[in-house]
């Protein structure tokens, strides 16, 4: 099995995973966060890649019995994932990105200073 | 990779279990921990939501504080002064004038056209205050020019202003409320910064409409202002803020750079041209 690129494959996703939640609450939102179907779908694929993650770089390490016995647990966050992700395409209507405003400050206006 | 070379096959099971166990958990926290985050922010946001709210109402209730004592101020002028000045020149022009000597009845006459002439000019006065005839005919640069005038031509403080681009008049409304704030501000100079001079200037720029006040008196600096508006004194620049906010405009108070004197910068946008 191709445990290396698929260890990296999941480092670069959980990256990316990270990257969403902090520009999310960078953001000055007003719903909550689990309201949003991304946040679901992110937190299903975090559960995914987070349990699966140890199996698979160690698939080619272990033997066939171990994998035998594990195995069947992945499928415990596989389920939970399908679940998720089910209910976000079903349970969850179209929503638009927020986008704060901005202030603007007084610029120098010409002749209405003394000097 | 050392880890792994160096563990047996019953050690990868330990290592397997281990690090399952603690992405889940991470995974778990991490989730919480951002929904708890937001709960936070969320709960700040609406603290400073009810702040806002808060201050919107201490600033309805100043206007309405200042349109009652504006009420009562008129009342008292009409009742104090236009009142008894009436009385009199009824007194002079009653009914036993028609039995007096033609003499007397000439004296009285004069003395009741005096005392009317006194009460037009009393209620001109009034009106005027009410509403400066200078701004409703010839607009805010006259009206402006006008008081900046007065205030000189008292002999206390140096007045003056310029109008770089006032062309098109802004409208009526808008003329009426930049003038009160104005004549607010400058009462507050006035009163408070004991400075030798005051100078106005105006312009136009990026579709907005900028005046500029300059003293050299003891001011106030945007945060002294917030300050103060956020707090139960400064009726007059709760006033101020709660004008602007009707036409759309900001106002902002600070130090100039050579720390000499203190400028105050009112904004609004530039509507169309006044017909």
């Amino acid at each position: 099995m191709d445990s290396v690129p698929i260890g990296i494959e999941t480092i670069l996703i959980l990256i990316f995973s990270f990257y969403f939640f902090q520009q999310f609450l960078r953001s000055n939102i007003s719903r909550n966060v689990y309201e949003y179907p991304s946040f679901w779908l992110l937190v299903g694929l975090l559960i995914y890649l987070g349990c699966n993650f140890f199996f698979n770089i160690l698939f080619n390490h272990i033997s066939i019995e171990q994998i035998e016995t594990y195995w069947h647990y992945t499928y415990i966050p596989e389920i939970i994932k399908n679940i998720i992700f089910t209910m976000v395409i079903f349970g969850y209507p179209s929503y638009e990105n927020e986008i704060p405003e901005k202030k603007i400050r007084t610029p120098d206006i010409p002749n209405l200073d003394l000097i | 990779m050392f880890l792994l070379q160096t563990t047996s096959s019953s050690g990868y099971s330990f290592v397997l279990l281990l690090g399952t166990l603690g992405m889940l958990v991470l995974t778990v926290g991490l989730i919480i921990f951002i929904i708890l985050h937001q709960k936070r922010v969320k709960r700040f946001n609406e603290k400073i939501q009810d702040m806002e709210k808060a201050q919107q109402r201490l600033l309805l209730n100043a206007s309405i504080k200042l349109q009652e004592e504006e009420r009562q101020r008129l009342a008292a002028d009409l009742h104090d002064d236009a009142g008894p000045l009436l009385a009199t020149a009824r007194l002079y022009l009653n009914e036993n004038l028609v039995n007096q000597d033609k003499a007397t009845q000439l004296q009285s006459i004069f003395q009741a056209r005096q005392i009317i002439d006194d009460t037009i000019q009393l209620v001109r006065n009034i009106s005027h205050s009410l509403m400066p005839p200078t701004l409703k005919n010839f607009g805010l640069e006259s009206a402006i020019n006008d008081l900046f005038q007065k205030i000189s031509g008292s002999g206390t403080i140096n007045a003056s202003s310029r109008f770089h681009e006032y062309k098109d008049r802004l409208k009526e409304e808008k003329e009426l409320i930049i003038f009160r704030v104005v004549q607010e501000l400058i009462n507050n100079i006035l009163k408070h910064s004991n400075s030798s001079f005051i100078h106005l200037t105006q312009n136009v720029h990026a579709g907005k409409f900028y005046l500029r006040i300059h003293h050299d008196g003891r001011g106030l600096v945007q945060a002294d202002f917030e300050k103060l508006n956020k707090s139960n004194v400064g009726l007059g620049l709760k006033n101020i803020t709660s004008r602007l906010r009707v036409v759309d405009g900001n106002i902002n108070f600070e130090k100039d750079i050579s720390q000499t004197y203190y400028k105050v910068t009112i904004e609004l946008p530039k509507d169309e041209p006044y017909e």
